[in-house]
């Protein structure tokens, strides 16, 4: 799943925040297409 | 990082441009510590598509720091698997962004060096990029790496 986050400033599209995916296989076949490589972020929130 | 560093426009936008970003969270997905040999958070992981890794990093960091951090690992990207000249472009755009970092300016001009030797076989152009890693840095861990050339 494709999570899509885009701030707002004063009503106007600013930033495009970081689009995280979750999954690596789908993630990898995005990547494929689009001729990218991958950046894998393990975090805890605790 | 949440917080600070991938909010960041600067951040954000050299991720979404350049990669495909894939976040786990190690509190419900346990495995992934397994996955990826580590213990520790944060840890960030440059791949290919094929599965081949080309550097981790553990530890926040911050903003700027992540930036010359992500523009090392693209350039080792290009230099591992091959592409020299192609590395030697990267190392030199990531000077900009690692110029005022004194942990990876360092490491940003040691690669220099053997990113165009490697390109060209000249050996002039792998000393002449660790010359200015030895004058700019002449104590420095990667200094002392440039300096143990051997020639047959």
């Amino acid at each position: 799943m494709t999570r899509v986050t885009t701030l707002y400033e004063g009503g106007r599209e600013m930033i495009q925040a970081v689009t995280w995916r979750s999954s690596l296989e789908e993630a990898r076949i995005e990547a494929r297409e689009q001729g990218k490589d991958l950046f894998i972020d393990l975090y805890n929130p605790g | 990082m949440e917080a600070n560093t991938y909010p960041d426009p600067r951040v954000s936008r050299l991720i979404n441009e350049t990669v495909v970003p894939v976040q786990f969270n190690v509190s419900v997905d346990v495995g992934a510590l397994n996955r990826y040999h580590v213990h520790w958070t944060p840890a960030f992981f440059y791949y290919d598509t094929d599965d081949n890794e080309f550097r981790r990093s553990f530890g926040p960091l911050n903003p700027d720091q992540f930036i010359g951090e992500f523009w090392l690992a693209r350039g080792l990207r290009w230099f591992s698997s091959g592409h020299f000249d192609k590395s030697v472009e990267i190392f030199e755009q990531a000077l900009e962004h690692t110029r005022n970092d004194p942990y990876r300016h360092p490491e940003n001009l040691y690669w220099i060096g053997p990113a165009k030797f490697e390109g060209s076989g000249t050996l002039e152009d792998l000393l002449e990029g660790f010359k200015k890693l030895q004058e700019t840095y002449p104590d420095n861990d990667w200094t002392l790496k440039s300096k143990q050339l051997k020639f047959d």
